[in-house]
């Protein structure tokens, strides 16, 4: 009992102290400056990256969402023109490889400025991959 | 007497003021008086226009008539001139109203990118997979 209740605390605790999935602010968060030693003019680089990618960001996060929009309103649309709903989905798959590619290459600017200690640090705390799902056994005949 | 000043002979030009005994006497007001009036003949005399120079001004405006486009010209570069004056307007203004609309903070524009990176699908399709997954 005593055993279950100390791995569920340890659960929680290893879940309190993951970070969220995907990009965010990392070098915003104070814990994680310190955690990684950030110098001055580290942190100086790193605002300055994104201070440069961030009008790009914008546009990419509005036509992405303008896209996801058009083929919303193609979706409902009725009698549904499969013309013009195939170029929606061409829009939103541009958009969407536009927002991998940017935020790629942001992600990778930030990493140069990291040092590999750095980089390491900064992988521990990213939240681990789910386990694989148990495949089901197919009956042999 | 005395002569005339320089402000009665103004005065007698534009008819305020009568010739008096004294300029009927005097040789010098009175030649001053003859000076003046020649003078005002002058520069109030339309100028000669010669018979030449108004065919030619004639030939001009038929010309210019004819040509019809060319007479257009002038508004022409009126209309241009207002659309680039226009043009310049919007570009020093556009800029500043897209400065002006609300910013995004960078707080909900990660949170924003994260989720668009983390979701596969569309939101479109999204009614659709949900039957598979009930």
């Amino acid at each position: 009992m005593h055993r279950a209740i100390l791995l569920l605390l340890l659960a929680a605790a290893t879940l309190c102290a993951q970070m969220p999935k995907g990009i965010y602010q990392w070098w915003n968060r104070p814990e994680i400056r310190r955690d990684l030693n950030l110098s001055p003019q580290q942190q100086r680089q790193i605002q300055a990256t994104v201070k440069q990618f961030r009008p790009h960001l914008v546009d990419v996060r509005e036509a992405v969402e303008r896209a996801e929009v058009d083929l919303q309103t193609q979706f409902d649309h009725d009698p549904v023109d499969e013309g013009r709903a195939n170029q929606a989905i061409g829009r939103l798959i541009e958009a969407r490889s536009d927002l991998t590619r940017t935020l790629s290459e942001l992600s990778l600017k930030l990493r140069v400025v990291l040092t590999e200690k750095q980089w390491q640090e900064l992988q521990r705390r990213r939240p681990l991959p789910p386990p694989p799902a148990p495949t089901e056994a197919v009956p042999q005949k | 007497m005395k002569h005339w000043t320089e402000n009665d002979f103004q005065n007698w030009l534009y008819g305020l003021k009568d010739e008096d005994q004294h300029v009927t006497e005097c040789a010098d007001c009175r030649a001053e008086l003859g000076r003046l009036q020649v003078e005002r003949r002058r520069l109030t005399e339309e100028p000669e226009v010669s018979a030449d120079f108004l065919a030619a001004q004639r030939r001009s405006i038929y010309n210019r008539l004819e040509q019809g486009p060319a007479s257009n010209w002038a508004a022409w570069r009126w209309v241009l001139s207002t659309a680039m004056l226009l043009a310049i307007v919007f570009g020093l203004t556009i800029p500043r109203w897209h400065q002006a609309a609300p910013a995004i903070s960078d707080d909900q524009l990660f949170r924003d990118l994260s989720a668009m990176e983390q979701s596969a699908e569309p939101k479109a399709i999204a009614p659709m997979h949900d039957l598979f997954e009930q």
